[in-house]
């Protein structure tokens, strides 16, 4: 908790540092005269000192209340909300896929250490980290280009065009079809990220001596692998996850712009092209939030999963 | 709060077994960490020597060959090309002398942010880790004790006018739906993980259960609630307790140098990076009169933000060294603090920070071109990996070769840098798995 009145003071005090003040926007617009700027200056407060400001704000924010945006008038609140469906649509997609796939490969890998699969694994796991998100979903798209897969790029679903009559209604395919890419270009990366993490874990786990006793016991090499390994290699794995959850609300600000999704990334991305201020602070301090929530988790359920672990 | 509790504990060295030869030995051992030091030594060369290299000017525009269409790479179109081996990009410049620009750049960038996150994280790490548990004098204890008292008294006042105030002025109410529940209930889990945490016998399972158990009284208190603003007095009450429980750690942190870097560190670990990124790269943008980023400004931004993790590093690294034999012998000699911190300590520190160090390179020079890719970054005319890929969406139909080499020069360094940075690790420290 002080943790976060700190970081919400921080990034009060980053955001609030910007030029426009938070009325950006207003600024450029030719319509408005400065005797306009000093009356929404002093309707909206933004006349009074920073730290009152502050503690009028974190007040409003402790009422789940965020503010309004500045270019459209939108609760900030509810345009994040609004947002919240199509990236854990995209973000459950991709982690899922990564778990699934990160997994196996780390677990085929750690099996068959230093022959050719292993190496296979590692190279790969690398190049996925090495890898610029956007350049890959370009790739991608030049890929598709070149081979003619009529694979849709960007949007959550089909616009509707002019002899669709009825636009709104929901297609399974199509939108699954606009998942692909999308979903595709995230756990690559996050694919990556599994398979080292199991890979190293598990070999840690195969030099135990619990695992000798085991192989001693005479019991064979599936059930030593999956009912005495396997259990303690996810241990990290499960602390990686509860890390890497925050992003399930958070989005992805690059693929999500590139490919045009509707989610919390390009939301941010779209605010801060137009200095907005409000969402800004909200997106921003809701993500840390969920950082530091996670954090308290991983911390707990690692210590719940593994009694080895003390705190002090 | 321990964020990623594993590297809270002391970091083993093993320095028998290390030392510089055997270490040499295992990286040349290391194939692919040797391919990536060619690799990467070919990339400095060039963007040392670009100014000599490149073909042609990398911001001139070819009047000759570019009217406007598209201009291939040599081995697509011989005839056209004109000697720009890898084509013209989409505004009519030299690719391959933009790439070649682009990497001094972009590696610029990379090493400057990581010595300037090495410096900052490096001290405030060796600070932490050195005094992190120092052991109490007399002297220090009075001292820590009016420290620790005028903290107690400051800060549960505080909680409770904050209290006060916050009641007073914004009364919680429950029927405000989700957002007040969630509140609460986090409120509720941490003031008893927090009580409970401090409390022998310290069992896990028990610091879960209890904050678990807190959630629901949390989450009970504000159901119990409907409608009403919560009363003056309860917000009054939790205000002092949970005032007080600020303080009592505060007070004992500020016997320890090390809780309040450890806090600050925690701050900027917990906002998401890029975001913040983006967030000051644009209003610095905004605000400056020339409307466009200078390169010095991106380093001092990456670098002052990515600290932290070099600093928990550190830290660790640190709790562990002290506690030697030749840090103890150091000290008994009469060395002061400054000159055991750099030039006992910090050597034997060097082979976990070499590793971090250069697979931050990597992670910056990504970084950087995501930012540049959205217009946050390296501002145009001047060239970098990752502004040279900003404009590539809308041309990839027609001129593939302008989105393909930037990426392959990140890809291929980066990758490079990687494997360096493992082969690295399995040299320095012999105990890691790889």
């Amino acid at each position: 908790m002080p943790l976060l009145f700190l970081i919400s003071m921080i990034l009060f005090l980053i955001i609030h540092s910007a030029p426009g003040g938070g009325l950006g926007p207003y600024l450029q617009n030719p319509h408005i005269t400065p005797a306009d700027i000093a009356r929404l200056k002093h309707n909206l407060g933004l006349d009074q000192p920073l730290p009152v400001q502050y503690i009028a704000w974190l007040g409003q924010v402790l009422r789940g209340d965020f503010g309004y945006s500045t270019s459209n008038s939108e609760p900030v609140f509810n345009a994040i909300v609004e947002r919240l469906p199509s990236t854990f649509l995209l973000m459950g997609t991709a982690y899922l896929i990564a778990m699934i796939v990160g997994i196996s490969a780390g677990l085929f890998a750690a099996i068959r250490p230093y022959t050719t699969w292993d190496y296979l694994i590692t190279t790969f796991a690398f190049f996925g980290q090495s890898m610029p998100v956007f350049w890959l979903a370009l790739m991608l798209q030049l890929g598709l280009a070149v081979h003619g897969i009529p694979l849709p790029f960007g949007y959550l679903i089909q616009l509707p065009s002019a002899e669709m009559s009825s636009s709104d209604t929901f297609n399974l395919g199509d939108r699954i079809s606009h998942l692909i890419l999308p979903a595709t270009v995230l756990a690559f990366l996050n694919i990556a990220l599994y398979s080292r993490f199991m890979r190293s874990s598990m070999l840690e786990v195969v030099r135990t001596d619990y695992m000798r006793t085991a192989a001693a016991k005479g019991l064979s090499f599936r059930t030593i692998l999956f009912k005495h390994g396997l259990k303690n290699a996810l241990i990290p794995i499960v602390t990686v996850t509860a890390l890497t959850l925050p992003g399930l609300f958070g989005g992805a600000i690059v693929t999500e712009s590139i490919f045009a999704w509707p989610g919390e990334g390009r939301l941010f991305i779209t605010a801060l092209g137009q200095e907005d201020i409000a969402v800004l602070l909200g997106f921003l301090l809701i993500n840390a939030t969920l950082v530091v929530f996670f954090n308290l988790l991983a911390d707990v359920v690692y210590a719940w999963l593994d009694p080895r672990v003390k705190y002090d | 709060m321990a964020l990623a509790a594993p590297m809270n504990q002391p970091i083993a060295l093993d320095d028998e077994v290390y030392s510089k030869v055997t270490a040499w030995k295992r990286f040349r051992r290391h194939k692919l960490a040797m391919a990536g030091v060619v690799v990467l030594a070919i990339m400095v060369f060039v963007a040392i020597f670009a100014w000599k290299l490149a073909p042609f000017d990398p911001n001139a525009i070819d009047e000759v060959h570019w009217q406007g269409n598209p201009v291939a790479p040599c081995f697509e179109n011989a005839v056209q090309c004109g000697h720009h081996i890898l084509g013209l990009d989409e505004n009519g410049r030299d690719l391959v002398s933009r790439l070649m620009f682009g990497a001094q750049i972009s590696l610029t960038v990379a090493v400057s942010a990581v010595i300037m996150e090495l410096v900052i994280g490096t001290l405030l790490g060796a600070l932490a880790g050195y005094y992190g548990t120092v052991t109490l004098t007399w002297k220090r204890f009075s001292w820590g004790l009016v420290v620790f008292l005028a903290w107690l008294a400051l800060v549960t006042f505080a909680g409770g006018a904050a209290g006060y105030f916050i009641a007073r002025y914004f009364p919680l109410q429950t029927h405000g739906g989700l957002p007040q529940l969630i509140i609460l209930t986090l409120l509720g889990a941490k003031i008893a993980f927090d009580i409970v945490k401090n409390i022998p016998p310290k069992s896990p399972r028990k610091v879960a259960i209890v904050t678990v158990a807190g959630a629901m009284l949390g989450y009970l208190a504000a159901l119990i609630l409907p409608g009403k603003p919560i009363a003056t007095d309860v917000m009054i009450i939790v205000g002092v307790l949970y005032g007080g429980l600020i303080g009592f750690q505060f007070g004992f942190g500020l016997l320890r140098v090390d809780y309040v870097i450890m806090r600050v560190t925690d701050v900027f670990l917990s906002i998401p990076l890029l975001p913040l990124l983006l967030v000051l790269t644009g209003i610095v943008a905004a605000s400056s009169t020339k409307a466009s980023l200078s390169f010095e400004t991106i380093v001092l931004i990456i670098g002052g933000l990515s600290w932290p993790g070099v600093a928990r590093l550190v830290r660790a690294t640190y709790l562990s060294l002290r506690e030697r034999e030749y840090a103890e012998a150091a000290r008994a000699v009469g060395n002061s603090d400054a000159r055991i911190i750099l030039r006992h300590l910090l050597p034997n520190a060097m082979a976990p920070i070499t590793v971090q160090a250069t697979l931050d390179v990597a992670n910056v020079i990504v970084l950087e071109s995501v930012l540049s890719f959205l217009g946050f970054g390296i501002q145009p005319p001047t060239a970098s990996w990752g502004n040279m890929l900003a404009n590539a969406e809308a041309n990839l139909q027609d001129q593939w070769w302008v989105a393909v080499f930037p990426g392959l020069c990140i890809l291929f360094t980066v990758l490079a840098i990687n494997f360096i940075g493992d082969g690295l690790r399995d040299a320095l420290d012999p105990n890691a798995i790889r």
